[in-house]
């Protein structure tokens, strides 16, 4: 049976937040952009027929919300680097967000990575979505969707290796 | 007992030199804990609906009255659930009161109106201001149970309209006349209603005739709450957030273009100033242009 706005809304808020906010839209904008993606759910809803699931299509709109909040950044001379409350967040150990020092790290890390990888480590795995809809997303096949996850952990590994060796 | 956030990136670090294994079930837990780290903050999301809410507002359109029983999303006649969303007076009322929380009110303080979807405010409602307004005016929030009343559509739809002439005329370089549609706002809707979005138009009107010192003091602090704020980040490169800001940076009226010889500061604030009226425009135009 198809999900009202309202339950929609109240079941799926966080994660339209936290997807956004991985995706890079920075803190002070992501009231506007959240509120952008439930503007067009409403618009859209429906003509959501079903073919994926309400959290994939969720994640899509996030995802061109994200990307139209890059353009407008871009165009308006805005920062070009898309997470820095999130790089900032992860600027030490005496950092000012004391306590989410694990969501700093992967901020730091997510802006090393270009927008195809991103949305896949939001995706698969800080959100955990359906592996085929993620292919589904990129364009790429299922199976490649594995593969591209294995090395992004991979990716992640080194990066924190090189980063601490540069540290030290 | 669980670990704490430093802990696991601590514990990551250390299994970035151990086998890929023991790497990928250490990531998990970090990864886990980074979901909890990301949620909004607790009040985000009534005010997101709150917003929603106004759009709603909006899209009944400046001429018809908002029907209180009808779907008053995008003014389009939709029988959806997000009719049953919207519908009813107590839903739409307490939208309202969250709309105007939303403009720097205190949540606590309304309480007793918003909780259980019941919109009679019994007692009046003690909301703080953030300008001057005549003492006779009548807040939406301030008697007689007026939160339950169509009427405060209306002003909340007059105070859209009155903001968006200002934001024209701060766009045609006409800051007098911007302060001068504000003051007649004032005149009109009681100060709580889009009181921050009042606020930071009246600052960047003072900030085009120059008067950067009144403009810092009428909106100063909106920069000391930059997650509260949609527009700290903005103002802050406006001449509220210079410090130094020696000269006007006001245009030549009706040009387009900033003042001939204008310094980089002036051309910062410009740019800042486009900003946040784009900011603002988004915010309060239809999402569907």
């Amino acid at each position: 049976m198809p999900l009202g706005f309202e339950a929609l809304y109240r079941d799926h808020f966080d994660f339209t937040y936290r997807t956004l906010q991985h995706l890079g839209v920075p803190a002070a904008s992501l009231p506007d952009a959240v509120q952008e993606v439930w503007l067009a759910v409403h618009q859209q809803l429906n003509r959501f027929e079903g073919r994926s699931t309400y959290r994939t299509w969720l994640f899509a709109i996030a995802l061109n919300t994200a990307r139209n909040h890059w353009r407008w950044q871009r165009r308006h001379g805005g920062t070009t680097d898309l997470s820095d409350d999130l790089v900032d967040a992860a600027a030490g150990p005496e950092q000012q967000h004391a306590g989410r020092e694990a969501l700093g790290l992967v901020g730091q890390f997510l802006n090393t990575l270009d927008e195809p990888r991103r949305v896949l480590f939001v995706s698969q795995l800080l959100e955990e979505l359906n592996a085929d809809e993620t292919a589904q997303l990129l364009g790429i096949e299922r199976q490649q969707v594995y593969h591209r996850v294995r090395d992004l952990r991979r990716s992640f590994k080194r990066w924190l290796a090189a980063r601490e060796a540069a540290a030290q | 007992m669980s670990q704490s956030s430093r802990d696991l990136v601590l514990a990551l670090q250390r299994a970035a030199h151990a086998d890929d294994e023991a790497f990928d079930a250490s990531l998990d837990r970090l990864l886990e804990q980074v979901r909890s780290e990301a949620d909004p903050p607790p009040d985000l999301h009534t005010r997101v609906d709150a917003r929603l809410r106004i759009e709603a507002v909006l899209r009944a359109g400046p001429s018809r009255p908002a029907p209180l029983t009808a779907p008053l999303v995008f003014g389009t006649p939709r029988p959806s659930s997000l009719g049953a969303w919207l519908r009813g007076l107590g839903l739409l009322a307490s939208g309202i009161v969250i709309g105007l929380v939303w403009s720097q009110t205190r949540l606590g303080e309304l309480g007793g109106s918003v909780g259980g979807g019941a919109p009679r405010a019994s007692t009046p409602a003690s909301v703080p201001s953030t300008g001057p307004a005549p003492a006779s005016l009548a807040s939406p929030l301030a008697s007689d149970g007026a939160l339950a009343s169509p009427s405060n559509i209306p002003s909340l739809r007059v105070a859209l309209e009155h903001l968006r002439r200002a934001q024209s005329q701060l766009r045609e370089h006409a800051p007098d006349g911007a302060l001068a549609t504000l003051d007649a706002l004032d005149a009109r809707v009681g100060p709580e209603v889009l009181a921050e979005e009042r606020t930071v138009t009246r600052a960047l009107a003072l900030c085009d005739r120059g008067d950067a010192a009144s403009a810092r003091a009428l909106a100063g602090h909106l920069l000391e709450r930059s997650h509260a704020s949609a527009y700290a980040a903005s103002l802050r490169e406006s001449c509220v957030g210079k410090q130094a800001a020696p000269t006007s940076t006001r245009a030549p009226a009706r040009s387009s273009t900033r003042a001939p010889g204008g310094s980089a500061h002036g051309e910062s604030s410009h740019i800042a100033r486009e900003r946040l009226l784009d900011e603002m425009r988004r915010r309060t135009s239809n999402p569907s242009r």
